[in-house]
């Protein structure tokens, strides 16, 4: 995407990717970086830049397991995905809107819009 | 449950995450381009960004202050992150509010307050902090994604 105002008209996802780097959970460590360049390389590749956003953050939950992702605004928590899941995540959760089975954090946060 | 995430970027942080690596490999070619560099005032070196990063302006405070009103209410059922950098800041510090997708630019700590006691408690969200509302964030998927680039990487 070219620099300039950017216009989130198409957006459809806001993606959170924690990259915290502390002992608190690990995220960095965990390879988080590595699947955040593969996103938005695969975001570019597949043209969804418009329809997803990316944002790097803090996740504050101990005893995740990885890097810890957010999809909003469906609430749903990923936890250990590594690069080589990449694909899978943008077909199946970002394309298909169908949660990844398998990766979903346990006792993740109910932030979606089904928790109230 | 909802989730609130605060912007507390700051400039050397996202200097150093973003262009900072492309600059460092610039100065390395030549020292006329090192010594401009090292001269060039933060806000100087251009990233495409205007104004200051929330983190040098309220974003850590409001990270805390937020913290605090929730525990001073009483609220347990909201998350709060912080959040890098998403190039708003010329609006305000934001504070963004999932799963609604409202996207608040804040300019005071005192600001807050209305945000708590109206769109968390109440559930209204409060419309003249608005800075961007996100559309469209309903139903399952992408709506007709573009085909993939042909020969793109």
């Amino acid at each position: 995407m070219s620099a300039g105002p950017q216009v989130f008209s198409k957006l459809r996802y806001h993606v959170f990717v924690c990259v915290d780097a502390g002992s608190f959970c690990g995220c960095e460590a965990n390879g988080s970086g590595d699947f955040l360049v593969a996103l938005r390389q695969q975001l570019i590749k597949r043209r969804l830049m418009p329809y997803v956003k990316t944002t790097l953050m803090n996740c504050n939950q101990p005893g995740a397991h990885g890097p810890v992702i957010v999809v909003h605004p469906d609430g749903a928590w990923y936890d250990g995905l590594t690069a080589e899941d990449v694909e899978a995540f943008v077909e199946t959760q970002l394309m298909a809107g169908q949660p990844l089975t398998g990766h979903l954090m346990q006792s993740a946060p109910q932030t979606g819009h089904s928790a109230y | 449950m909802r989730h609130v995430l605060i912007c507390t970027t700051l400039y050397r942080d996202h200097w150093a995450k973003t262009v900072g690596k492309k600059m460092a490999e610039a100065a390395q070619r030549s020292d006329e381009d090192k010594a401009r560099l090292e001269s060039a005032k933060p806000e100087e070196h251009a990233d495409g960004h205007i104004g200051a990063h929330c983190g040098e302006t309220i974003g850590g405070n409001l990270y805390e202050a937020f913290r605090l009103k929730l525990k001073e209410r009483g609220i347990n059922d909201v998350l709060v992150s912080p959040n890098a950098c998403i190039a708003q800041h010329i609006a305000g510090c934001m504070v963004m509010v999932y799963p609604e997708g409202i996207w608040y630019a804040v300019h005071a700590v005192e600001e807050l307050d209305r945000i708590i006691d109206e769109h968390l408690v109440k559930g209204e969200p409060v419309d003249d902090l608005i800075h961007r509302r996100l559309k469209d964030l309903q139903g399952p998927g992408i709506d007709c994604p573009l085909p993939v680039a042909p020969g793109n990487m």
